[in-house]
């Protein structure tokens, strides 16, 4: 037997049609509309964000109390991401720097809600600054994460 | 714990990067160690091992039920093989059981990674939910992050303490033999090193890792029959928080707090700092050995960062935490915290050589799975 490693390269492209159910699928229907909602727990009274059909903490089924979030908030972390990731969603390399934030969003200090910043200088970004949802125009979006561009500064 | 159960071998390859291997040639040379250590074979009269649990994850692996990967090098054929797709410390806790529910005398654990096949952020990306976070690119490293900052920003931790924890473990790592690492950094080649997802720098990541680990555990009977240096489970606990990261106060790992409470009570620990002598916890990113400190609670909340500056989790300190070098000396995900029990017997049974914690009697085991901490495995070994 030679020594040489053999090492044999197979992609795999899996498609999967996710079926997004009525909680998360309230939330993505509400999202495409430029609407950012959560649903209340009847129990302990949280917010779920994503919305869930179960509250895991009190194990009852969530219903329908949906509260609208503002599509304002607050930064509670960040991070300059330069380190490239293939993105399954556009089929390449996703663009690097990039800012990936946790923001709590105002009237639902339950949840962090994750998403990009528009902000990509270092220098400019801070723990508690003011962000704002910037959506893709009603026409382009699809009830996906991906309708909200990204959170732009607003103070 | 009412009965005790033993381990009675351990073993594991290197964790280098290995191109000429298969993921079977991993796991049956470290299969094939410990059975040449502690001289049992696989039977069906109760004279060696009954059973394998086996430890891998498909999405690492590419491969759907990929404990088929090992089974045949891992004696599961036509025998029993059960496999737990979850850090390797759930896989020891399961094997544990199996023992004390009496179905089982003996348990040969095998968990096995080869992370160099595949780019791991993407696995790690398909560990996310795919409808909400996986799309915005989310993975366990850009997860790290948010919480690191926050864990920084709100805890008053310094880029400095988290290369304290880099550097301390890279010179623990030269006195492994397994560990891929070869290069001692200081807190400058940290501080200054390039940036993954920040506040995250390269060298505070653990690095890839290929390779396999194997321990066997048995009844007290059994155990003290095959070997004068037993490892007793002492106790252990495990704790699921939920899975996405805004649903959790990323500077409370309230999982592991759980987690190791039931693992002192079981133990009868009440002061882990005084009575546990080292630690060895799955610290995939610098930050994340003292917020698992805080966890464990070797220190007070908010505290990990002194605790590493006092000296007292480096060699000679009164807590040594990770003196094998821990994950980021490299240790393939999966294997990680069952790697941390081998470690842990090692200690226990005088044989860690160079990295040895004079006169080590309890060790904490710690194994972690999920974006930024989600569950926790805590186990308490002892002689």
């Amino acid at each position: 037997m030679s020594d040489e490693p053999l090492e044999i390269v197979i992609p795999m492209d899996l498609r999967f049609k996710w079926s997004a159910g009525p909680h998360l699928g309230h939330f993505l229907r509400e999202l495409r509309e430029g609407n950012i909602v959560a649903n209340r727990c009847p129990e302990c009274g949280r917010l779920q964000l994503p919305p869930t059909p179960v509250c895991g903490r009190c194990h009852v089924a969530m219903g329908t109390d949906w509260v609208p979030l503002s599509t304002k908030g607050t930064v509670i972390s960040y991070s300059f991401v330069v380190d490239p990731m293939y993105d399954a969603g556009i089929g390449d390399m996703r663009p690097v720097p990039y800012t990936i934030a946790a923001i709590v969003l105002d009237g639902g200090p339950d949840v962090a809600f994750f998403h990009r910043l528009e902000e990509k200088d270092p220098e400019k970004v801070r723990v508690g600054m003011r962000v704002e949802a910037v959506f893709r125009p009603p026409g382009k979006r699809q009830g996906l994460m991906e309708d909200i561009i990204h959170f732009r500064t607003i103070d | 714990m009412k009965k005790k159960v033993g381990i009675v071998g351990v073993a594991r390859t290197s964790y280098g990067k290995r191109p000429e291997a298969h993921l079977q040639d991993l796991s049956f040379e470290a299969v094939q160690k410990v059975l040449e250590q502690t001289g049992l074979r696989f039977t069906e009269d109760g004279s060696g091992i009954d059973a394998t649990v086996s430890c891998s994850q498909d999405h690492w692996d590419g491969w759907t039920i990929s404990s088929k990967n090992a089974i045949d090098g891992a004696g599961g054929h036509l025998r029993t093989e059960e496999k737990v797709a979850a850090d390797g410390a759930y896989a020891l806790y399961y094997a544990v059981l199996c023992i004390l529910s009496g179905h089982h005398d003996c348990i040969l654990i095998i968990a096995h990674t080869k992370e160099s096949q595949v780019d791991g952020r993407l696995i790690e990306n398909t560990g996310i939910e795919p409808m909400y976070g996986r799309m915005l690119g989310l993975d366990f490293t850009t997860c790290a992050a948010l919480q690191a900052r926050r864990y920084m920003d709100e805890r008053g931790i310094t880029p400095t303490q988290c290369a304290r924890v880099v550097v301390k473990n890279r010179k623990n790592a030269m006195g492994n033999p397994a560990a891929p690492v070869s290069e001692i950094l200081t807190e400058d080649d940290v501080l200054t090193a390039p940036i993954l997802a920040d506040p995250i720098r390269v060298p505070e990541a653990k690095p890839v890792a290929d390779g396999a680990c194997a321990v066997i555990v048995a009844t007290e009977e059994k155990a003290l029959q095959w070997t004068d240096r037993p490892v007793w489970v002492k106790g252990m606990g495990c704790c699921y928080d939920r899975h996405y990261p805004g649903y959790r106060d990323l500077i409370d790992p309230l999982a592991l707090r759980k987690a190791a409470t039931m693992a002192y009570g079981m133990a009868g620990v009440s002061d882990p700092r005084k009575e546990v002598d080292l630690v060895e916890l799955s610290e995939y990113f610098a930050y994340q050995e003292l917020l698992w400190c805080e966890g464990l609670g070797l220190c007070p909340e908010g505290e990990g960062g002194k605790l590493v500056d006092s000296g007292a989790t480096g060699p000679g300190g009164d807590i040594p935490v990770n003196p094998s070098g821990g994950l980021l000396a490299g240790v393939p995900v999966n294997v990680a915290g069952l790697d941390r029990a081998v470690e842990a017997a090692l200690q226990l049974r005088a044989e860690a050589e160079e990295r040895q914690v004079e006169g080590a009697r309890t060790a904490l085991v710690h194994g972690t799975g999920g974006a930024c901490g989600q569950m926790h495995c805590v186990l308490v070994l002892g002689r």
